[in-house]
């Protein structure tokens, strides 16, 4: 799984953006009595994902300073997991260094190359890119801008919709929600058209389903 | 996944919820429909839980089919028989015997992801599979969200093999290949579209700046996209020796991406 590493964003909004994994997250008692220990220490620096089964091994943190507490008590703990975090690699290690270990491995995204010109624009990318696996897709993220835009849903409640999607959950609802001014302007001034379907009928929609888990509108 | 034709009422909701927009309103009908050949299998448009009536369908999937969803849900167990050797586990044994929607409707199925690809650097230092000297390599075609078919991948392993780039066995895609010296693939897959499908090989430093010139030029001959991943061993004193590689194409190593804390115990050998 290389699910994290091509999160798109600049320095500044990827400040608030950092996912916890550790692996193995199955085995033995002896390593699945260490893994609870894990999750332990990472739900104690507020993830942002809290609400997640016993066994559970991915946290999303929506600040520095937690992640960073998170990953000292970590090494505090001496469990002999491998960890990993995903995030600006430059603060990444010097939380390292704060938390008595360093940077082991790492793994650069060098971007996306070919069709380039098939991906949807950067304010949509920053967004989808969240879900690693592309489940919350470019099209889904569009109309719920364009409906926040006309004050149809709030954007907390896009964003929730579009977590709801990402099913191992390391998408950054708080970032997203974020980014959602920046992409709604973008809709607003037409440089972001809605992607469009793939070949066959298709017509452009719109969409008014009730976010408020009602389930969908006839 | 199939539409029911008699259930939809045309509200076209499930619309943008396909990662591939393959939800379409048939011209006829005026209802939704799914282009069969644009479908990947993932489950979004099931799993959204965005039809009332119930009409989105997720039909029992046969060979080359199941690839499109072992390609596209990571919480898809291995079903094609071409991965029999991987079904280790009692559980996973247990979760192919499971209809397809029963697979969808599962309850805490994060515990079964596991990807299509493999653990690459996230136990490395507990592993030691990126030694020093090496630069892990990884190709994933068709993300981000734009997917991808097998004949895309056959270009690129072919590109790779040619250079002499060993694959990693442990990687899926091992197993679709007919010739894993040339990269060639199974015939009968070649059409099959899924989100993405990792070619995953590491190379000596020496031979970096080659093989990513390579997978350059191959980029331009497919009809999608594919995310580049670069593992390294960082050195003692922080640099990585990947970096300069990358910079001296011209390419831009990103800001952010994934870090091995070097917390895993017992440490292994990097030489």
């Amino acid at each position: 799984m290389t699910h994290s590493n091509h999160r798109q964003g600049t320095r500044e909004n990827l400040k608030n953006d950092w996912v916890m994994l550790s692996l193995p997250y199955r085995g033995p008692p002896a390593i699945t009595e260490k893994v609870e220990r894990y999750n332990q220490i990472c739900r104690r620096h507020h993830p942002i994902n809290p609400d997640r089964p016993r066994g559970w091994y991915i946290w999303v943190f929506d600040d520095r300073e937690n992640m960073e507490a998170a990953l000292k008590e970590l090494a505090e703990a001496e469990l002999g997991l491998s960890v990993v975090v995903s995030g600006l690699f430059d603060e990444v290690a010097e939380c390292c260094r704060t938390a008595g270990t360093r940077a082991h491995t790492v793994n650069h995204s060098l971007g996306f190359w070919g069709r380039t010109e098939k991906l949807p624009p950067p304010e949509i990318l920053e967004i989808t890119t969240m879900c690693g696996h592309a489940l919350v897709a470019s099209s889904l993220v569009w109309h719920l801008a364009d409906r926040v835009r006309r004050n149809d849903v709030s954007a907390a409640a896009a964003c929730q919709e579009m977590r709801k999607m990402c099913i191992c959950d390391i998408f950054n609802h708080v970032r997203a929600d974020e980014l959602m001014g920046q992409l709604v302007e973008a809709i607003e001034e037409g440089r972001c058209a809605p992607p469009q379907p793939s070949p066959g009928a298709g017509l452009p929609c719109n969409l008014t389903t009730d976010l408020s888990g009602e389930g969908a509108t006839p | 996944m199939i539409i029911k034709e008699d259930l939809c009422t045309g509200c076209l909701e499930c619309l943008p919820y396909c990662p591939t927009q393959a939800i379409v309103q048939d011209a006829k009908t005026e209802r939704a429909t799914i282009v069969e050949d644009e479908c990947v299998e993932c489950g979004v448009c099931y799993r959204a839980r965005v039809c009332g009536p119930d009409a989105i369908y997720p039909q029992d999937l046969e060979w080359p089919r199941t690839l499109r969803m072992e390609f596209s849900d990571p919480s898809a167990p291995y079903m094609s028989p071409v991965f029999e050797h991987r079904i280790i586990s009692r559980f996973q044994a247990d979760l192919r015997e499971m209809d397809r929607r029963q697979l969808l409707d599962r309850e805490g199925e994060a515990l079964t992801i596991s990807g299509r690809g493999t653990i690459e650097m996230k136990m490395n230092d507990m592993m030691g599979r990126f030694k020093r000297g090496r630069a892990g390599l990884a190709a994933e075609v068709g993300r981000p969200g734009i997917g991808a078919r097998f004949r895309d991948v056959q270009t690129v392993t072919r590109a790779l093999a040619s250079l002499g780039v060993k694959f990693e066995p442990q990687n899926p895609l091992t197993d679709l290949m007919t010739d894993i010296q040339t990269g060639t693939l199974r015939e009968d897959i070649l059409n099959e579209k899924f989100l993405s499908c990792i070619i995953e090989f590491d190379v000596p430093l020496e031979d970096l700046a080659k093989v990513l010139a390579r997978m350059r030029e191959v980029a331009q001959q497919i009809d999608t996209v594919f995310a580049v991943d670069l593992i390294s061993v960082v050195n003692e004193d922080g640099s990585i020796p990947t970096v300069p590689i990358a910079e001296s194409l011209g390419l831009e190593p990103s800001i952010a991406g994934k870090t091995n804390v070097g917390l895993g115990r017992p440490l292994a050998s990097l030489d």
